[in-house]
């Protein structure tokens, strides 16, 4: 119980210090806990990459279904970290090290490229499925977003030309504000999860 | 210029790893995900390692300074709790760290939602008088249910009801567009990709 109200005084105490500076400007105070907060983010990402190698190399000792991608998922890992580590060795900058500069170009960025590219794909399948499965007006604003995007980045054609009065005056409007209320909602559901967190009604650490 | 060919071969057939997915749901494809899993993290520790951690392990060997020596004093032992909260026997302590990590969070993410979007977007949905943008921001608004009214009559519950199709409505819309436009990314990325691949293919052919 004790240790309970502790951490929930100490969330409480640490949100009125990071809002102080935005009420009242203390550079030092906000560069600080940015600092500090930057910085305990880069520990719990340690903890999270050991327990990444530990899932990982637990389903290889096992021998559970699909275990030779884990091993490849956790030997990526590991060696690209070494190797970045032996290249910065106690002077220097891992990062811009000749092998893992040659990895970054040559492996990652190409990998990353050609998830990306699947994307239409899943993307038009995903929407083929909802148009057959799913029979409701709300389906059809939907696939009218899509068509509405389309139609204006379709660069080369005269389609732009031709629908640009009337997405300027109705679509654009009508998209901008949409998205403006679903930013400023979820904007709405940060703070309150902050207030609640503040006012002790939701605990999230504290087992 | 051995590295260069090398890597091209590499990027070649790591390229093609991935878009097997178009045929099948390989074990080359699942390789190649892995592989790109594995990376990531790997990069993403490396960064963290090389931006955060050893720049403030080695100026806190260097630092003269007693103010900052003492922020650097509070943020590696903090960071040795979260360390320990790695550990399951050691969890409990770590969870000091993490409370402080979490409220530093929760304070930026909350200080960022007041005034880095619920001000200028207010601002900037209601500064021009009542337009259509503006109704549909209601609109989507009073569809997410912050308020509900109280359910008084056939007529407040079906007026109700039809703000609340509009709403669904504006909202299906506005997620199409960025739907549409995250197509339109994907697509700029496959050019980009088929590119590569035609141009690296014909360079050999040549």
């Amino acid at each position: 119980m004790f240790r309970r109200a502790l951490l929930a005084g100490l969330l409480s105490l640490i949100i009125a210090l990071t809002l102080l500076p935005y009420l009242w400007p203390q550079p030092i105070l906000r560069q600080g806990l940015t600092e500090l907060g930057s910085t305990l983010l880069a520990y719990a990402a340690v903890v999270g990459f050991l327990s990444f190698l530990e899932a990982h190399f637990h389903r290889v000792g096992t021998r559970a279904e699909g275990w030779p991608y884990s091993l490849a998922a956790a030997l990526m890992a590991s060696v690209f970290l070494l190797l970045s580590l032996a290249e910065g060795g106690l002077g220097g900058d891992g990062l811009a090290g000749p092998w893992t500069g040659w990895i970054y170009r040559y492996g990652l960025l190409p990998l990353e490229a050609s998830i990306g590219a699947l994307l239409p794909f899943f993307m038009v399948l995903a929407l083929w499925r909802l148009l057959r499965t799913r029979r409701s007006a709300y389906v059809l604003f939907f696939a009218a977003g899509v068509l509405t995007v389309l139609i204006i980045q379709a660069g080369g054609t005269f389609l732009p030309t031709l629908f640009g009065s009337f997405y300027e005056a109705l679509l654009s409007p009508l998209a901008t504000g949409g998205i403006r209320g679903l930013l400023i909602g979820v904007a709405i559901g940060v703070v309150v999860f902050m207030v609640r967190v503040f006012l002790w009604m939701d605990r999230p650490l504290g087992r | 210029m051995a590295m260069e060919s090398m890597g091209t071969i590499v990027a070649l057939l790591l390229t093609l790893m991935i878009l097997s997915y178009l045929i099948d749901d390989t074990a080359v494809y699942r390789l190649a995900a892995s592989g790109l899993v594995g990376l990531s993290v790997g990069y993403f520790m490396a960064v963290m390692l090389w931006n955060v951690l050893i720049p403030q392990w080695r100026e806190l060997m260097t630092t003269t300074d007693p103010l900052r020596r003492g922020l650097l004093f509070l943020e590696v032992g903090l960071g040795v709790l979260i360390l320990a909260g790695g550990v399951p026997r050691l969890g409990r302590v770590g969870d000091l760290g993490l409370a402080v990590a979490l409220g530093i969070g929760l304070g930026t993410a909350g200080a960022g939602a007041l005034w880095g979007t619920l001000g200028p977007q207010l601002m900037a949905g209601a500064g021009q008088g009542i337009t259509l943008g503006l109704v549909a921001t209601l609109l989507a608004l009073l569809t997410a249910q912050f308020y509900r009214p109280p359910a008084r009559g056939r007529i407040l519950s079906a007026t109700w009801m039809g703000v609340q199709a509009l709403g669904r409505a504006v909202w299906a819309f506005a997620l199409g567009t960025l739907f549409g436009s995250a197509l339109i990314t994907g697509i700029s990325l496959l050019i980009g990709r088929a590119e590569f691949l035609i141009q690296t293919l014909s360079q050999w052919w040549r």
